[in-house]
């Protein structure tokens, strides 16, 4: 840097401005002299430089001294600050490992350096120092023969610099400097803000992106077990740490106010020991429209869609929610529908009326079904060859879920028919109520037949003989199709059970708090 | 204090120093990473221009509270808000 | 740093995590001094160093990159490795 007596020639400029063409030494000082701020984002000492000498840059510039603020962060970043503070000078940016500052020799921003026409070093002030400071723009002035415009005096006059990221080593400034790449992610394991697997850190622009003007402050209700307060925001950050697209996020708020219904019982849910996880069904327009999958693959991964909508309701329910595995939630097992389970129901496959139609909504309505549900159960028939045969086989399936000898059954059993079983029952002209008839009446057992380990009141106190079904009535059996066109595997998903939870639906797009 | 929570989660008790204006983020912002108890203790403001001596008192003063603060086993309730010594 | 994340968490109702067990002594225990760089930080810590030695410590001195920033998940790591205690200064 300059000392008394020693001229020095201003080291070029290696920096990116706004605009085009490059930004030099000799341009910036066409006009009699230049003054470089050297600052960084991280200073308030840089920032207050700013403040208070931003507005003077006008006249300044009248005058033949041009002001530029160059800084040790990205453009973009340079120019949010820069136009916050009321810095009216130019703008610049150094990239990685910040060359110009380290030629200039910075220890610390601001480092404010004066160069006149030639060149050459005139003076610097580093931090902020009021005096110093006034005394450099006199010197200016003297250059230009003008007299400039000062800062006014005011508290503090001094204030210590930070540490200019050019002092800092050049490779650690380098990987500093990096976008939020794996330490990013680091930090969300570290913060405890994962299901274990890595999230997308929900930055305020990814989430105001995910809201898409919705209103943050609106509140679904509270998450249990924890009780904390489901806000469209914090429903957003979810969204967006789960992998979500904007697009999908009316979906996930839908599957919040179907979840946080008391009537579904999530508190129940995210406590107990069962390997209970909430099944989200969609059905309706919105399906195609955000690319869900209904087809090959439909219980499985693959679709974004799919895993993180259902993921995103789980990280409501785990993060706002407080309901972590091996915490508040105490499932013995768990099972992998916990990281998340969203089923798209294939309505055009189907020979039946969708889940949604059945439950009281319009075809065209795009609705979430939230189902408290266990892992699903795959059951295998490419043999039968009638439709009796092959309901049969799908009922006798579930006849353990639960626990073997549980019967009746209160809570549903969700089947997920395959289409090729679809297409049995169609071709045979089966309605979805003769189906639900037919697997009900095909699961009797004898009472005595039941009495041996884990069983029902229901059963201790039945006559021996008396027959037994595996549910209590018809409609504990929920069906919906879904699945590849080839193979014949369809599922059964077993309930949670003995807390009240009953299954609940909501319209994507329903107003909150509901008005019905 | 996102270190000091960090070195907690690991298992490293740690204890920052930070001057007293610096109370009010610092509880805010330990709540907001899941830590309500992490440790601070409190020097007077300002420190940037003291002398080495002056400098050299501070530490001496809270040596104890920061003894305490690696080695007192977590109290229940609300961390301590800072003396105004 | 840039802003922080949006947290999913109410922090109201957040259940709070534990602390790490604490020692019944410093003495004879390691303790990593983390400067944070900002000015006069590291006269603070050659104080502290000199008080927690007379305490029977043996000590180590660490820095962070930035002031501003929290430390790189690297360096945490590292400190975690060699040390029984951390103390950070001085935040002003």
């Amino acid at each position: 840097m300059n000392e008394a007596g020693t001229r020095i020639t201003a080291p070029p400029l290696s920096v990116r401005g706004l605009g085009p063409g490059e930004v030099t030494i000799a341009g910036l000082a066409a006009g009699g002299a230049a003054l470089l701020l050297f600052v960084n984002e991280d200073c308030p000492t840089s920032a207050l430089a700013m403040r208070r000498l931003g507005p003077l840059c006008r006249a300044w510039q009248d005058a033949g001294l041009s002001a530029t603020a160059v800084f040790e962060d990205p453009l973009e970043i340079a120019v949010r600050i820069t136009r916050r503070l009321g810095w009216a000078g130019r703008v610049a940016s150094e990239d990685p490992p910040y060359e110009t500052s380290r030629a200039y020799g910075l220890v610390s921003v601001p480092t404010a350096v004066l160069v006149d026409r030639t060149g050459t070093i005139v003076g610097s002030v580093t931090g902020w120092d009021h005096a110093a400071v006034v005394a450099l723009i006199g010197q200016a002035g003297a250059l230009l023969g003008a007299g400039l415009p000062v800062p006014e005096t005011a508290e503090p006059l001094l204030k210590p610099g930070c540490s200019s990221k050019a002092a800092i080593d050049p490779e650690l400034a380098a990987a500093m400097s990096a976008p939020a790449g794996p330490d990013g992610i680091e930090e969300m394991f570290e913060r405890g803000w994962t299901d274990g697997l890595p999230v997308v850190p929900p930055t305020p622009e990814r989430v105001e992106a995910m809201l898409g003007g919705s209103d943050p402050g609106v509140s679904l209700g509270l998450v249990p077990p924890d009780m904390g307060e489901a806000t469209l925001e914090r429903v957003a950050a979810c969204a967006v740490l789960a992998g979500c697209r904007p697009v999908y996020f009316p979906v996930v708020v839908a599957a919040a106010q179907a979840a946080l219904d008391p009537a579904f019982n999530l508190h129940g849910q995210a406590v107990t020991t069962q390997p209970a996880g909430q099944l989200v069904v969609v059905n309706g327009p919105v399906r195609e429209a955000i690319g869900l999958n209904s087809g090959m693959g439909a219980l499985g991964p693959g679709w974004r869609a799919n895993l993180t909508i259902g993921r995103a309701l789980r990280l409501l329910v785990t993060l706002t929610g407080g309901g972590m595995p091996g915490k508040l939630d105490r499932a013995t097992q768990g099972q992998m529908g916990k990281v998340g389970f969203c089923v798209a129901e294939d309505e055009e496959v189907s020979p039946w009326e969708p889940l949604h139609v059945e439950r009281g909504f319009q075809p065209g309505q795009s609705v979430v079904t939230l189902i408290g549900s266990d892992a699903p159960l795959s059951i295998s028939d490419h043999r039968s060859r009638t439709p009796e045969d092959l309901a049969w086989v799908l009922a006798w399936a579930a006849a353990s879920q639960w626990s073997t000898n549980w019967w009746p059954l209160e809570e549903p059993s969700v089947f997920v028919i395959c289409p090729e079983h679809a297409e049995m029952f169609r071709a045979a002209g089966w309605t979805k109520q003769q189906l639900r008839r037919f697997m009900f009446d095909a699961v009797h057992k004898p009472a005595a037949e039941l009495r041996r380990g884990e069983t029902t009141p229901f059963v201790h106190a039945a006559d021996p003989a008396a027959q037994v079904p595996k549910w209590a009535s018809p409609e504990a059996i929920v069906l919906i199709v879904a699945g590849g066109e080839a193979g014949r595997y369809s599922a059964v998903l077993g309930p949670c059970t003995g807390m009240g939870s009953q299954i609940v639906s909501r319209e994507v797009g329903s107003p909150w708090p509901p008005t019905t | 204090m996102h270190d000091l929570v960090h070195l907690e989660r690991r298992g490293i008790p740690a204890v920052g120093v930070a001057t007293a204006p610096f109370a009010d983020e610092a509880i805010e912002q330990a709540r907001r990473l899941g830590m309500p108890g992490a440790r601070v203790v409190y020097v007077p403001h300002p420190v940037q221009l003291l002398t080495d001596d002056e400098l050299d008192a501070r530490a001496d003063a809270i040596l104890p509270a920061v003894l305490a603060a690696l080695t007192e086993p977590a109290a229940p309730g609300p961390p301590p808000a800072p003396s105004t010594a | 740093m840039a802003a922080d994340y949006v947290s999913p968490f109410d922090d109201r109702v957040r259940t709070p995590e534990p602390l790490a067990p604490r020692p019944a002594s410093v003495s004879g225990r390691r303790v990593v001094l983390l400067d944070i760089r900002k000015n006069r930080g590291a006269e603070f810590l050659d104080r502290m160093e000199t008080l927690l030695r007379a305490e029977g410590a043996v000590t180590a001195r660490s820095a962070k990159e930035i002031f501003s920033k929290p430390a790189a998940l690297a360096l945490i790591g590292e400190i975690a490795g060699r040390a029984d205690l951390v103390v950070e200064a001085l935040a002003d």
